[in-house]
């Protein structure tokens, strides 16, 4: 139990770090009409701007917060992408070049590089999906096309500075990274769709948003702060199913324990027939015969829960030190090598759930030592 | 007062949808210091007419009186507690806790009374002495010899200085010469400390050391016989009565000769 806790806290935790640094970040500013379904299609042209006094307004909260590691921009547009014959929709995004690379350390460069800034054209990111189904490689050019906020139809010649992977099959079949600049030139906004934020220790999320949110209440600035799993709902889905699926595991292996201890138990009693009858006619109250049963199952339980956590915890260490090549998920492109994390909780409860299946197991068998006469007890013997 | 007093004491059994009585109309007392040997064949009920003194079963009739106390008519857990602070049992197979020492399982029953340690020490080592096993006291039961094995079961069951101390075919398991040493200890702790003893045997050369002999058959007392015990020693001169009573209507009989053994 220890080591499947360990491996799916390792899951969850690959999942929150895919998920964060694919480029969700940890939080994320956003209009107050946008809303968490970000994949919804809507019309182009028509989008939630955040208006500058937002960026100005919380920028003393960010620049506050001493775990704040990236601040990172973003303008979102869609339209089409064009490279020769072949012309295709394209989600793109705004990004700030360096504050998006550290926001983006999972996200794979399969060819080229990243925005250096010394582009004598705007260049462009594509995801590998796109850029297969273009034809495109680095150094070739694209159209993008779009309607810009103020609803007239723009385009920009971009050169593709390189082809990325977030791992996410549907997010690089579709996006486009361009820098700030040359999404503002294309959609004409002075605003922003968002700010996506990480922190060096995520254990702070909920202060760096109770503080953003007094400070956006305070001074009346329109916007909203939103989680990464709000953001991101597949990852609450998958963690339910997962638990779901550890509780029945937990209660499977419960059960095995409860069966097997209770199985040591009654030949621990059984064995001691002829004891339990000598002690019951010594004077041993059935209380004491119980609750001697009941402290050898404790001891037991205490032993086996040491052993099995112990074994568990080392097993945690050896997959960790080795790790296991995972396929990749559904809908991703890349396996990973999992591993086990140590997890306290999940100790002190697999040791909590031998004791207590111990204690459990031995009440049977305890209960029937103490039953009859002392003299057809000892007659037994 | 007698010892022990028995009053038409009945047990049935129900076996296989009959009924087997095990024990029938027996009555005696003893008097306190006494040493009685129940004796009679295998089934004859001498170990179900020790659980019923002992208050390790309930009579289906009559009453069983240790002392000023009816122990038939305690409930089962006034009775476990009586037992624990006034009657000792000896166990035909020693019946030692095998993880326990030979002063641990001596100490065992005082476990149950409220003692300090170091009175529950000094007990123990007095009557490891007392056994001569006191070089033994440290090692395990399976370190020690039958007749080793039985002192220690003996020390367990006098080591709460109990009214009453039940035997129930204590030298079963060991040879003659071992039997009568260990026969010839409970004597001698019989006489020492004035513990009424009754051992059920049926082992001839025992029953020739005790007070008293109670030969049952089927249940019934097919035969009693007493002898008037020597004096106790000079240090005993407190001690009670030297002689066993007999209960009215219970005659006395001439001491028996090894037909005992049978019911013929």
């Amino acid at each position: 139990m220890t080591v499947a806790a360990g491996f799916l806290d390792f899951t969850f935790w690959g999942l929150r770090q895919s998920i964060v640094y694919a480029g969700v970040g940890h939080l994320q500013l956003l209009p107050v009409g946008d809303d968490a379904d970000r994949t919804r299609t809507r019309g182009l042209g028509t989008y939630d701007r955040l208006g500058s006094d937002v960026t100005d307004g919380v920028r003393a909260v960010l620049d506050a917060a001493p775990t704040v590691e990236a601040v990172a921009p973003r303008l979102e547009f869609q339209g089409l992408v064009s490279a020769g014959p072949r012309t295709l929709a394209f989600a793109g995004i705004g990004v700030d070049p360096a504050a998006e690379s550290r926001l983006r350390s999972l996200t794979l460069l399969t060819a080229g590089e990243w925005f250096t800034g010394a582009e004598r054209m705007p260049h462009a990111l594509v995801g590998s999906g796109l850029a297969h189904r273009l034809g495109v490689q680095p150094r070739d050019v694209v159209s993008l096309i779009t309607y810009s906020d103020r609803g007239r139809m723009t385009a920009a010649d971009v050169q593709i500075g390189g082809i990325f992977e977030s791992g996410v099959v549907e997010y690089d079949v579709r996006t486009v990274l361009v820098p700030l600049s040359t999404a503002r030139d294309l959609t004409e906004a002075t605003g922003l769709s968002g700010v996506a934020v990480t922190l060096r220790d995520p254990s702070a999320l909920d202060d760096v948003v109770g503080a953003l949110q007094r400070r956006l209440a305070g001074a009346s600035i329109q916007a909203r702060v939103a989680r990464w799993d709000e953001l991101s709902p597949v990852y609450a889905s998958v963690v339910r199913l997962y638990q779901w699926i550890l509780r029945v595991f937990v209660t499977i292996v419960t059960v095995v324990v409860v069966l097997g201890v209770a199985n040591t138990m009654s030949m621990a009693v059984f064995e001691r027939t002829p004891e339990v009858a000598v002690l019951r006619a010594l004077g041993f109250g059935p209380g004491r015969i119980v609750a001697m049963f009941l402290l050898e199952a404790t001891t037991i339980g205490l032993g086996g829960s040491a052993i099995g956590v112990g074994s568990g915890i080392l097993a945690c260490l050896a997959i960790s030190a080795v790790g296991i090549e995972m396929p990749p998920p559904p809908g991703h492109t890349h396996g990973y090598v999992a591993a086990a994390h140590v997890v306290p909780r999940a100790i002190v409860v697999a040791a909590a759930i031998a004791v207590g299946a111990a204690i459990l197991a031995a009440v049977g068998p305890s209960l029937r030592s103490i039953r009859g006469e002392v003299a057809d007890a000892l007659r037994a013997t | 007062m007698s010892a022990v007093l028995a009053i038409g004491l009945r047990k049935q059994f129900a076996v296989a949808g009959r009924t087997v009585h095990a024990v029938r109309d027996v009555s005696f007392a003893l008097a306190p210091g006494a040493l009685c040997a129940i004796v009679g064949p295998s089934g004859s009920g001498k170990s179900t007419l020790l659980a019923l003194l002992g208050g390790l079963d309930v009579p289906t009739w009559g009453e069983v009186w240790i002392g000023a106390a009816n122990v038939g008519r305690m409930s089962a857990a006034r009775r476990t507690r009586f037992r624990a602070a006034n009657v000792g049992f000896v166990f035909q197979a020693h019946n030692l806790v095998p993880v326990l020492t030979a002063a641990e399982n001596v100490a065992l029953p005082l476990t149950l009374l409220p003692l300090s340690a170091r009175e529950r020490a000094r007990r123990v080592d007095a009557l490891l002495d007392d056994l001569g096993l006191h070089d033994l006291a440290h090692h395990r039961p399976a370190e020690l010899s039958g007749g080793q094995q039985q002192r220690v079961g003996l020390a367990r069951a006098l080591v709460t200085a109990p009214a009453l101390v039940l035997a129930d075919e204590p030298t079963a398991h060991l040879d003659s010469r071992t039997a009568r040493d260990v026969v010839e200890v409970m004597r001698a702790m019989n006489r020492r400390r004035a513990t009424t003893i009754v051992l059920a045997t049926h082992d001839v050369a025992i029953d020739a050391l005790a007070d008293e002999q109670i030969a049952l058959c089927d249940g019934v007392v097919a035969r009693r016989h007493e002898r008037r015990r020597e004096p106790w020693p000079s240090s005993s001169s407190d001690s009670p009565s030297a002689t066993c009573s007999v209960t009215p209507g219970v005659p006395s009989l001439p001491p028996p000769p090894s037909r005992w053994l049978s019911c013929s």
